[in-house]
């Protein structure tokens, strides 16, 4: 017995065709299905974005527009906030910390992830071992990290001027106004290097070995290689990594919370932290807390780019 | 219960009878005698059944880490009150002081707590808020009258607004002068190298032994908490003037004072900022370390017992106008949010009365709020400098400015006048500095 809408046609005894009703009945409905099963995967996801991200953001965008507190309340000032970041006292010290907090951070956590990758991509015994080492830093939270370096850095009993003393140098005061935003650098490069070390040692085992037998029979030395070999195949990792590490540089808090609380005076004191402080310090300057932050996304944002154009090749790939 | 355990709990149990004791004096000298809680919450429901197990809840404290053992002095207080009411719990969680105002206001919003233990620079800002509960009817009522007049600083409290919003526990005095007393000595000084700055100056010069030890430890509080305050008020200044219509900051006479305690570091007689944080000073100065060091008062918990020299809690030297000691006042508040009011003002009242301020004053190295605290047990554990050195730091005592950003400007002004110290911008810039931020801040 046939269903209603499904013909059999002469000739083809046994076969069922579908009307073109029905077929398109079906396939919508296989569609359906299809994309329902796709936005059931997607959907905690786009909830997660919408949750934490654009609510935040297009929060951050009203609150800029705004005085007053989050707990007793605020009124509308316009772009006000905008205009008094220029003469606000501390802003300018809180943007060349938190440059050259990048500028040191990120090359070294770079180059470091990637000779130490090189090194760990040779290891034939053992490696996981080495590799877990190289990683374990990152898995020390930022507030833990920071108490470990406050010991490692005592002025009486720290690691660092006990190797001083050892070498008969003077123990030296780790923490001053004019060591403690390199030290905040460093810190953040024992932290780094071994998570970007994980990515470049993937890449590398990945690399097309032939091209490495290639080379060295026509010679080519062991830089030869690095440099026109290995550099050029791991660029678009290098590329993620370099965007990815310096938006990470300008948002660096944690540490400069517990390690020195923003100072001496305002010496470790970074954009993010000046935002933290007006925030939660403040009574009245959530408004000009969130313009800061728009600030920072938008130089976050012109920043990347910037690094997008310079890095990417001639063909405009990437 | 050994002989004289029983003879002093059945004297103390008549006396609660006859009415000679209150209750909760009662409770408190047999928790101090060392009989244990469950043992005086039984006594208590057999004398006076109808007043024991009125009361239930949980209630959930958020304090400030006076001393290592904070967390535990509240628990001792918890057991005298549950000894009344074993029907209420506590959860007792401390805030970090770098980050105290932060996590107070976040909890107060959340509800996440009931009772705060604030200090006096935020009060103008909880007064001109709402995230804590009014407790003006409750501190007035007839029924407190007598309680009332026990407590110290209400004219302070008062002054602030026309909502009492918590009740005092302590007078702290944030910038006192810790003095190695046999150092100032073998410098050729006495007590009295505080009285001029020329001879403050030079006995810390003197005290300072490169390599070893510096005679001016300062830019050791947090975050410098009211330590150019004091150098500002000393200068004949403030953040505003008494009309609070403008900054009184950039004055020639406080450039100059800033200028010379900027000297102390560029001379080297104070650490460079940073060489010691505000938990390892202590530890530095009983180690012959620093000469003198300038932090709050609750560092006399962190010292060792005995101090291996003598030692001293002296003012600071005068400044240019005045000498001038900066203080606050510490409160119980309750969070607006907390469901069972009469509960919180309950356990509040408790944890302030006579016995309970002195107990938890006497060991966290601050001065009592209560008329009362010295003949309920004040002084048993706290160091004998602080005794001694009342009277002079009550003379010359100055308290905060009543506005609602002088916390804001506070924190802020004293990381700029750091930079000065470090040497990374002049004395005159500094304090122009400040009062562009007293400006910002106040919206002049």
């Amino acid at each position: 017995m046939v269903e209603s809408g499904v013909t059999a046609m002469a000739g083809t005894a046994g076969r069922l065709r579908l009307s073109p009703a029905e077929h398109r009945r079906l396939a919508r409905k296989a569609r359906l299905k299809r994309e329902l099963t796709g936005w059931m995967f997607l959907g905690p996801m786009f909830l997660c974005f919408l949750l934490f991200l654009v609510i935040p953001v297009c929060g951050t965008v009203w609150w800029s527009l705004q005085t007053g507190n989050i707990v007793g309340g605020t009124h509308f000032v316009g772009f006000d906030n905008f205009a008094q970041l220029p003469d606000t006292v501390g802003a300018g010290s809180a943007i060349a910390n938190t440059l050259i907090f990048a500028v040191i951070s990120v090359p070294l956590i770079l180059v470091g992830a990637l000779a130490v990758a090189l090194v760990l991509a040779r290891i034939e015994h053992g490696g996981s071992i080495y590799r877990f080492l190289v990683y374990f830093p990152v898995l020390v939270p930022g507030v833990v990290a920071a108490l470990i370096w406050l010991f490692l850095t005592n002025i009486d009993f720290g690691l660092f001027n006990n190797l001083r003393k050892a070498f008969g140098l003077d123990p030296i005061t780790w923490l001053s106004a004019d060591n403690a935003l390199g030290l905040l650098a460093v810190l953040d490069v024992w932290r780094n290097v071994g998570y970007w070390a994980m990515f470049f040692v993937a890449a590398i085992i990945g690399l097309p070995t032939e091209l490495y037998q290639a080379a060295e029979l026509d010679g080519a030395s062991v830089w030869a290689r690095f440099r026109y070999l290995t550099l050029p195949l791991l660029r678009r990792i290098i590329f993620f990594a370099v965007i990815v590490s310096t938006i990470w540089g300008l948002q660096v808090f944690d540490t400069a919370l517990v390690l020195t609380n923003g100072g001496p005076g305002t010496a470790t004191t970074t954009v993010i932290y000046r935002v933290w402080l007006f925030v939660f310090q403040s009574n009245n300057k959530v408004g000009f807390a969130s313009a800061i932050s728009l600030v920072l996304i938008v130089v976050i944002l012109a920043l990347t780019l910037v690094q997008m154009r310079l890095l990417r090749d001639r063909r405009g790939i990437d | 219960m050994s002989r004289n355990l029983d003879r002093e709990t059945r004297a103390l149990a008549d006396a609660y009878r006859a009415g000679k004791v209150s209750r909760r004096t009662f409770v408190m000298r047999l928790l101090a005698a060392g009989v244990s809680a469950p043992v005086i919450a039984g006594l208590a429901r057999e004398i006076a059944p109808a007043e024991a197990a009125d009361l239930k809840g949980k209630v959930r404290f958020l304090v400030g880490p006076w001393s290592d053992g904070e967390v535990d002095h509240h628990k001792h207080i918890a057991e005298g009150f549950n000894a009344l009411h074993p029907g209420v719990e506590f959860d007792f969680r401390l805030y970090q002081w770098d980050t105290a105002a932060q996590e107070i206001n976040t909890s107060v919003a959340q509800g996440a707590h009931d009772i705060y233990m604030t200090t006096e620079s935020s009060y103008p800002d909880y007064e001109s808020g709402n995230g804590f509960a009014d407790l003006t009817a409750r501190v007035n009522d007839a029924s407190f009258a007598a309680e009332k007049a026990k407590y110290l600083y209400w004219d302070r409290t008062q002054s602030y607004g026309p909502k009492i919003l918590g009740l005092p526990i302590s007078w702290h005095v944030e910038d006192a002068l810790f003095v190695n007393m046999d150092m100032v000595n073998a410098a050729g000084f006495d007590e009295t190298f505080v009285d001029k700055w020329e001879t403050f100056h030079d006995c810390c010069a003197k005290m300072t032994k490169k390599g070893s030890s510096y005679g001016a430890g300062f830019g050791i509080q947090i975050g410098g908490y009211g330590e150019w305050y004091q150098v500002l008020r000393g200068a004949g200044g403030s953040y505003l003037t008494d009309d609070k219509k403008a900054p009184n900051v950039n004055l020639p006479n406080v450039i100059a004072a800033t200028e010379r305690m900027a000297q102390l570091f560029k001379d080297g007689i104070a650490p460079p900022l940073g060489t010691y944080s505000y938990d390892a000073a202590p530890a530095a100065f009983a180690a012959g370390k620093l000469g003198t060091l300038t932090i709050d008062l609750a560092a006399t918990t962190a010292l060792p017992n005995p101090v291996p020299f003598k030692w001293k809690l002296l003012p600071h030297p005068p400044g240019p106008v005045s000498q001038v000691n900066f203080n606050d006042v510490t409160y119980y508040m309750v969070n607006a949010k907390s469901g069972d009011q009469d509960l919180m003002w309950e356990v509040t009242k408790f944890w302030t009365t006579g016995e309970n301020d002195a107990y938890w004053a006497d060991n966290s190295g601050t001065y009592p709020a209560r008329t009362d605290a010295a003949e309920k047990g004040y002084g048993k554990n706290a160091a004998p400098q602080l005794a001694e050195a009342l009277p002079v730091y009550e003379k010359h005592a100055v308290g905060l400015e009543n506005f609602a950003q002088w916390a804001d400007v506070e924190n802020q002004a004293e990381a700029e006048i750091q930079n000065c110290y470090a040497g990374k911008e002049s004395a005159a810039d500094a304090v122009a500095n400040v009062e562009k931020i007293v400006k910002h801040s106040v919206g002049l």
